[in-house]
């Protein structure tokens, strides 16, 4: 077994790609404003597709290596392994689907579509930055890029106030976050003289407590990326005030950027900083568990609820990844690979549903819903699909990778943590069922509603979504596999 | 060995013919009766197919397990599902406990799709929540792994609470919520057990078949009352009842014998498979517990079963007492008693599968369920009233039915060990017996009563269930040497596991 030996430009292939791309469509945007919009729908399609066959065919060459790494680059402040290749895969999948599923915006888009589809594909590169980084400069760096671009989606979507009002909130809330991520960077460089993950640890023993601080400013702003409180607001408002599909891409590119950012600040070297603060975290862990499943009871809108039950996800991420921290199994980032894929594909699903529906002109409180499996069954099927994944209800593959999650928490030591977790999976449930009985349970007062009314290719990819949901169960095998030859890399 | 060898798809299409008619039923139009009827008939198609596999497949587990087959289980596949810091297994099994269960669980589903030919309203949504519980019941008694089991029984709570939302009574909201809160609490219970017994059980496996004797004290004790509460209120007994009579009163007459018949004795299966043979220290040690709340819910039962007027509310409490019954066989963990829990829950299945779906014809035919206002049914309907003291006599555990050899097998195996215990249970069974005749007098004799003249009696759509589950009550209770050595084969394993801890 050996490590591989390739370049700078075949190991950052896929982001290479996402970003030429991007530029490409920012200059034709420019060049030709009057382009049909579905030319940089496109456009983007195939430099994700492109990402994600890079990032494949190169995790492919890396089957034989021992370490799992293809390049580690600026005195080890870069790393392309099994890792961010896989988060590269997993993130480019979700741009993809929700690019498939904007067709009822592009219209709308018109001659903003070029910097949309920019914007998307800078996000995502970001992202896969996130996972690849073992600096805290390149860490905080890759945060205000993801920030900026997600940022900078509503309000190009949206010319009235509300676009505005989302992105004011993301950039505001953001900006705290990301001011903590920096002071907490300045803070450890103080003490470590260093930036680097790897050669932060020695420096603990020279100042614990400010040490701690540190990490715990670090964490803070990641927990915002991962979607955990207090600093979600911009969520809601999102919901509110944003087109379903961006929602999606937003909350589940920010999901992924935080976890994939968490565990490679926790398996680079950064372990011995964010330790101290496990401690924190687990707390807010379960503060967060039951937030949401306390809202979740309350709510009456289906975007919100979808948002709501993402808090919980996030909040069952961040576990897998303090399983991991406190020194726990080696399965944690499985787990956490595992869960991110199913927690992301089922919000993706729910969210391109609830477009469905807002482009059939509802609005999505529960109200619009009941009767729903009279008027339209195959968008009642759909739904009720993902949210029975969001809620974790078997055999969907929700329930799969919460249990798995669970394991790994239990595994790790954190078994009280792991019941709270299921009790307030549990909790959460009950809305969610409660809302696909009221599928077919009830007759309102009821808009009529076609499915057919909706753009064919969004609906398909719709219909794929949810009842590959369900399929995940089955394939929970090779999803493993996938999931653990990416976190191979970072034990 | 005996020779014979069934395919070695048999359980999985057993398990999933049920959502292959699904899959048919939720692609089919429901525009007008004639759709309706091709629904029921998929319906009935389905679930009277796996009854017809299920009966071969008993046949050949009464050779290969009861006759000196000389084998534990009637029929076995075992792939690797996935792999964690645990390997879980899609494993099917079926030995002699689970196979009458599955016999009960095709002969309930069967006469409940004869049934659903009453059902006008929304017929594609009912049929398609049955065929769905149908799958998810029969992957339950075939489950030989701990993710699997889970799997299949979570499955079981949407459409379920779907058919009681959607088709049930007036105060219909209230008690499929209460069920839902109650069925999410108790998964999430025997999901936190099975998360203790794979992690801690040392086996790195998740098979339920395997010996976790070497589970420690506090892990045991953790586990078995989280396993046991979990399966205790699905069985709805003493203190967990409420959302069961609730549910029980308000679902339609077709979810209510599928809840009644096979849901609850799902929850005794449970603790049977799963609790007794994991958790044999514990299981011990707190036999006298379960004992306590299986007096305590068997009085309980019969005495509040006595204080309703309304029959479906009466049955839901004869459940709890019948359950009470169950668990106290399930305390006392002797092979004798263990035999006996096995042919009560199959007396219990058969016997209030037929009189829920009789008390929803005479709801249906009277529009009353008001004991005060039912009465001298038996002139009207004398097929009706017949069938009804049948259930009756199956249910109390008269000789030569069904329920009789359930009952003393449980009895006599209990009362070496509890016998005051015993023979409080034995008296609420007294309680229930007058209870069941004073109703039976009630609504079927006594002066007829004027509105009720035209009251029809017994269809050829209900007879067609109604001979059938009379049959199989004559089978069992006339000829139970047909079946006792197979569930003995059964118990053998989980006596053992018992035994070895």
């Amino acid at each position: 077994m050996q490590s591989l030996q390739i370049s700078v430009v075949t190991a950052l292939l896929p982001q290479i790609l996402m970003l030429g791309l991007a530029v490409i469509i920012a200059v034709l945007g420019v060049l030709r404003p009057a382009q049909r919009a579905d030319l940089y729908r496109w456009i983007a399609v195939i430099a994700l597709l492109a990402a994600i066959i890079a990032a494949s065919i190169l995790l492919w060459a890396l089957r034989g290596s021992a370490n799992g790494v293809a390049l580690a680059q600026w005195n080890g402040g870069l790393v392309v392994d099994r890792f961010s290749l896989a988060i590269v895969i997993v993130a480019s999948m979700f741009a993809l689907v929700c690019c498939l599923l904007l067709d009822t915006y592009l219209r709308r888009l018109g001659t903003r579509s070029a910097a949309f589809f920019a914007i998307v594909l800078l996000a995502t590169a970001a992202v896969a930055t996130l996972a690849a980084q073992r600096e805290m400069m390149s860490l905080f760096a890759a945060f205000i890029v993801l920030l900026v671009a997600l940022s900078a989606l509503p309000a190009v979507l949206k010319t009235d106030s509300g676009g505005v009002r989302v992105a004011s909130a993301l950039l505001i809330e953001g900006g705290v976050a990301g001011a903590a991520l920096l002071y907490g960077s300045a803070i450890i460089y103080g003490v470590s003289g260093t930036t680097s993950y790897g050669s932060v640890s020695a420096a603990v023993q020279r100042g614990p407590a400010v040490v701690t601080l540190g990490g715990a400013f670090i964490l803070f702003g990641l927990a915002f990326m991962l979607g955990l409180p207090p600093l979600r607001r911009w969520t809601e408002r999102a919901v509110d005030d944003v087109p379903a599909v961006p929602v999606a891409f937003m909350t589940v590119m920010a999901m992924t950027g935080g976890a994939a950012a968490l565990l490679r600040a926790d398996a680079a070297g950064l372990e011995s900083v964010l330790r101290p603060t496990l401690g924190v975290g687990t707390l807010a862990v379960v503060l967060t568990l039951l937030l949401s499943s306390g809202l979740a009871l309350q709510e009456r809108s289906l975007g919100r609820l979808i948002v709501i039950a993402g808090m919980g996800q996030a909040a069952l991420l961040l576990l897998a990844v303090i399983g991991f921290g406190s020194g726990g199994v080696g399965e944690a980032p499985s787990a956490m690979l595992f869960a991110l894929l199913i927690f992301g594909l089922s919000s993706i699903a729910a969210f391109s549903v609830l477009a469905m529906l807002q482009a059939a002109g509802l609005a999505g409180t529960l109200d619009d819903l009941r009767g729903l499996g009279r008027r339209s069954p195959a968008a009642a099927v759909f739904l009720a699909c993902a949210l029975l994944t969001l809620a974790g209800v078997p055999p969907f593959g929700g329930f799969v990778a919460r249990f798995i999650v669970v394991i790994s928490a239990f595994d790790s030591g954190y078994a009280w943590v792991a019941v709270i977790a299921i009790a307030t999976s549990a909790i959460t449930a009950i809305p969610l069922v409660r809302i696909v009985a009221g599928l077919w349970a009830e007759q309102g007062e009821e808009q009529p509603f076609t499915l057919f009314a909706t753009p064919r290719l969004g609906r398909m990819v719709a219909g794929c979504c949810c009842l590959g949901a369900f399929y995940l169960t089955v394939l929970a095998q090779p999803l493993l596999v996938l999931a653990r030859g990416g976190a191979g890399s970072v034990h | 060995m005996t020779g014979l060898q069934l395919p070695s798809l048999f359980l999985t299409v057993v398990v999933f013919l049920a959502f292959a008619g699904f899959i048919v039923v939720s692609l089919m139009p429901e525009r007008n009766d004639e759709d309706r009827s091709r629904i029921r008939l998929v319906g009935l198609g389905a679930s009277g197919l796996t009854l017809i596999l299920v009966l071969i497949f008993g046949m050949y587990g009464q050779i290969a397990l009861g006759q000196g087959g000389g084998q534990a289980t009637a029929g076995e596949e075992n792939h690797r599902w996935f792999t964690f810091s645990f390997m879980s297994q899609y494993h099917l099994t079926a030995d002699g406990v689970s196979l009458v269960l599955l016999l009960v669980s095709g002969l309930v589903f069967t006469s409940v799709f004869f049934h659903s030919w009453k059902q006008h309203d929304r017929v594609k949504l009912y049929v398609g929540m049955l065929l769905l519980l149908e799958t998810s019941v029969n992957g339950v008694l075939c489950s030989a792994d701990h993710v699997l089991f889970l799997l299949f029984w979570g499955m079981q709570i949407a459409p379920l609470y779907v058919l009681i939302r959607v088709y049930g009574g007036v105060d219909r909201l209230r008690a499929a919520t209460r069920y839902l809160s109650f069925a999410l609490l108790s998964f999430a219970l025997i999901a936190t057990a099975a998360v203790l017994i794979i992690l801690k059980g040392g086996q790195q496996t998740s098979d339920i078949t395997l010996d976790y004797a070497n589970l420690l004290a506090p892990v045991q004790t953790a586990g078995y009352w989280l396993s046991l509460t979990g399966f205790a209120i699905a069985m709805g007994v003493f203190p967990l009842h409420r959302w069961m009579v609730d549910s029980h009163a308000e679902a339609s007459a077709g979810v209510a014998a599928v809840a009644s018949g096979l849901l609850l004795p799902l929850g005794a299966y449970g603790i049977l498979r799963i609790t007794l043979p994991t958790f044999p220290t514990a299981s011990a040690g707190f036999a006298v517990v379960l004992a306590g709340l299986a007096v305590v819910g068997a009085l309980w039962g019969a005495v509040a079963a006595l204080a309703q007027d309304d029959l479906r509310r009466f049955l839901a409490y004869v459940n709890l007492a019948q359950m009470s019954a169950v668990l106290l066989g399930l305390a006392v963990q002797t092979s004798v008693a263990l035999v006996g829990v096995v042919f009560l829950l199959v007396a219990h299945g058969l016997a209030m599968t037929m009189l829920t779906l009789m008390a929803g014809t005479i709801e249906e035919r009277t529009r009353t369920r008001s004991l005060s206002q039912l009465g001298g049914l038996a002139a009207q309907a004398p097929r009706l009233a017949g069938f009804w003291i049948f259930a009756v006599l199956t249910a109390v555990g008269i000789p030569l039915l069904a329920g009789f050899i359930g009952q003393f097998l449980l009895l006599a195996g209990a009362f070496p060990i509890h016998r005051i215990a015993t023979v409080v249970v034995l008296a609420s069974t007294l309680i229930l017996t007058a209870g069941f005749a004073w109703i039976a007098h009630r609504v079927f004799f006594g002066p007829a009563r004027e509105t009720f003249t035209r009251v029809r009696d017994a269809t050829a759509v209900e007879l067609a269930f109604l001979v059938p589950l009379v049959a199989f009550v004559l089978l069992f209770g006339i000829r139970p040497g047909a079946v006792t050595p197979m569930v003995t084969n059964g118990i053998l394993d989980i006596t053992t596991r018992l035994v070895g801890g």
